[in-house]
């Protein structure tokens, strides 16, 4: 095949452009881990020894632990069945409903958290929080529905996906041999969407443990209240007077422990990247997209 | 028997209307037409996943327009067969038997069934995923005959197969109809792909039934032209017909007259079969075989692999088909020679032109 000059000069165009996409991104990650060896670069094993000797921080990691772990058990319950039914199902609205999603998934937290105490300081709301005998804003229960929304809609993203992933025709031949739609959910599209599934379990999990700004303005901070603001069944399971890991992060660093905070930070990004890390071992990266 | 009443689907631009059909207890339907015509529309109905907007579908005495997949008793194979992935060749038979809640002692016995008439005894503790095309088409099959079903729907089985395995195939798929003695219905764009299997053949334009009749029939005798194009005939010549003692004689291009056993006057089309044109080297005198015989020269021979198509001037331009190339190589004609054409009457198909 013979080459004219312009196809020439094509090619050598390529590598310019290339080379610059390179260079951009090498800076990009240089840029990531300088952000991230300079959080470790502060953080030295004895300030993890004095975080880990420290009553308040295992109260925060158990705090932080029990209520992620509620955040995700209810993700799971309401965003698999709402993440398959938008998959599968012309819902009238399907355009406004993923609007709404992808909406909540850009908001920043701490206008999430001053909506949540709007929606639950809203009159008739507050009196049926009243005739129940509880007040959701700044309660523990809070921490759960303001991690909640976040973890959710990155819950309901990746679930979306896994099941968008896998062919209706499997269901369509499993229900002609007779298969109820309950019992080709369970053994044809879960299956099959299982890695997705797992992602996004990770995922809300994740954006649980790491949720800062709603919890801040919707639940508060729990450290300096009194003992006898807690119910018998939280001082039992150990959970008074403690705040979630990024509130906790916060307070240390307002009152001077630099070193416990960045310490803090560093667990966060251990963890952090650990989910991560998990996630493109099982194979679920795409949920990242 | 399958009974398809006046079944009317709309989907945006695409219309199937009035679609009324009936399929023979143990027979090998298929139904044939171009992408985009409406057949699997059509299928997808009848196996529950898409409701049409009126009409019935009836198997076997029964009303089932409005009935679920799960409660059709049906056998359904998609395209490429749609094996569950993350189960065994046995888990994926024995799971329409599950789904019924049959005991364990019975699922054994049919798998053993299955497997043994299905050849399928060696991979049944293997994963779907390194299985050949025949061997994921029979375990399909086993899958969906596990339940004995009234009738097993196939959406062009055989599309993405290459031609020499999807020829023995389609062989397979016969053979496994006739020893089951199941009702197939079968859809497909190919010809070649069901002209050996089929028992009956529909033709589907865009959301229409054009013509339900053996595939013979078909060949030899379509309603329209689009039926004539779409099996590949290629000589349709426009012309204006009288009767005659015997028939009708048609003049087209106000030069050639053809004699034909068909009963139709006016304006028409008269279609001739490529493969049943007769050609010789030898002068034959019109008197030697009565009617239809013309003086022509080739203009034109194509080499199709399989066959070899000549293109002869008779005044009109007639495509001809002879068989294998050895059979044409013994006839020792040539481009550019002069042949004597000969056209049976009863070869000569007249329709109406619209």
């Amino acid at each position: 095949m013979l080459y004219t000059g312009s196809e020439v000069k094509h090619v050598s165009g390529s590598k310019w452009f290339i080379s610059i996409l390179y260079a951009i991104t090498v800076l990009f990650i240089l840029y990531v881990c300088w952000l991230f060896l300079s959080n470790t670069g502060h953080t030295d094993i004895q300030s993890i020894l004095q975080l880990v000797n420290r009553n308040w921080f295992w109260r925060s990691v158990k705090l932080s632990l029990v209520t992620s772990f509620i955040t995700t058990i209810i993700a799971i319950l309401i965003g698999i069945p709402a993440a398959y039914a938008l998959s599968r199902f012309e819902i009238p609205g399907k355009t406004f409903i993923d609007i709404i999603f992808a909406s909540v998934i850009v908001l920043p937290a701490s206008s999430i958290g001053l909506c949540l105490i709007v929606a639950f300081q809203y009159e008739p709301v507050l009196k049926i929080q009243e005739a129940l005998g509880f007040r959701i804003v700044h309660s523990l229960p809070s921490i759960v529905i303001a991690q909640l929304v976040h973890a959710i809609a990155f819950g309901i993203k990746a679930w979306r996906v896994a099941f968008d992933n896998v062919n209706p025709r499997f269901e369509q031949v499993a229900r002609t041999l007779g298969s109820s739609r309950i019992r080709t959910f369970w053994k044809i599209t879960l299956p099959q969407s299982k890695i997705g599934i797992i992602a996004g379990i990770i995922l809300a999990w994740t954006r649980a443990m790491a949720e800062f700004g709603a919890v801040l303005l919707f639940s508060s901070t729990f450290r300096n209240r009194h003992i006898s603001q807690f119910s018998d069944i939280t001082r039992f399971l150990g959970l008074d007077r403690a705040d979630i890991l990024p509130i906790s992060m916060l307070l240390e660093i307002e009152c001077g422990n630099i070193e416990q905070g960045i310490a803090i930070a560093f667990v966060l990004l251990m963890i952090t990247v650990l989910s991560v890390y998990t996630l493109n071992k099982i194979g679920g990266k795409g949920v990242l997209s | 028997m399958i009974q398809i009443k006046n079944l009317n689907v709309t989907l945006g631009n695409f219309i199937m209307k009035n679609i009324n059909l009936k399929i023979n207890t143990g027979e090998y339907f298929v139904l044939l037409g171009p992408t985009g015509c409406g057949k699997t529309v059509l299928l997808e109905c009848l196996v529950g996943i898409r409701k049409p907007d009126s009409g019935e579908i009836w198997i076997d005495n029964e009303n089932i327009t409005h009935k679920y997949p799960e409660e059709r008793h049906i056998g359904y194979l998609p395209q490429d067969f749609t094996l569950f992935p993350n189960m065994t060749v046995q888990e994926n038979i024995e799971f329409g038997l599950k789904a019924q809640k049959k005991d364990k002692k019975y699922i054994q016995s049919v798998i053993n069934m299955l497997a043994e008439s299905l050849n399928l005894s060696q991979l049944l503790s293997r994963y779907t995923q390194g299985l050949s095309g025949g061997e994921k088409q029979r375990v399909a099959l086993a899958r969906a005959l596990a339940i004995e079903p009234k009738s097993i729907f196939l959406d062009e089985p055989l599309n993405a197969i290459d031609e020499n395995t999807r020829e023995r195939l389609s062989y397979e798929l016969r053979s496994i109809h006739d020893k089951f003695g199941t009702t197939f219905v079968h859809v497909s764009h190919n010809l070649e792909e069901i002209s050996d299997v089929a028992d009956r053949v529909g033709i589907m334009n865009f959301g229409t039934l054009e013509q339900v009749d053996t595939i013979q029939e078909i060949l030899r005798h379509p309603v329209n032209q689009y039926v004539a194009e779409f099996t590949r005939t290629k000589n349709i010549f426009p012309g204006s017909s009288i009767s005659t003692d015997d028939g009708c004689r048609v003049l087209v291009n106000n030069t050639i007259w053809f004699h034909t056993k068909s009963k139709l006057v006016g304006n028409v089309l008269a279609i001739i079969r490529p493969e049943e044109i007769h050609f010789n080297k030898r002068h034959l005198n019109p008197s030697e075989l009565d009617k239809n015989v013309f003086s022509g020269k080739i203009v034109k021979i194509t080499n199709k692999g399989n066959f070899i198509r000549l293109e002869i001037d008779i005044g009109i331009l007639l495509t001809v088909c002879t068989m294998a190339y050895i059979m044409y190589a013994d006839t020792g004609v040539q481009k550019e020679d002069t042949v004597s054409v000969y056209i049976p009457p009863d070869a000569v198909h007249l329709i109406k032109k619209i």
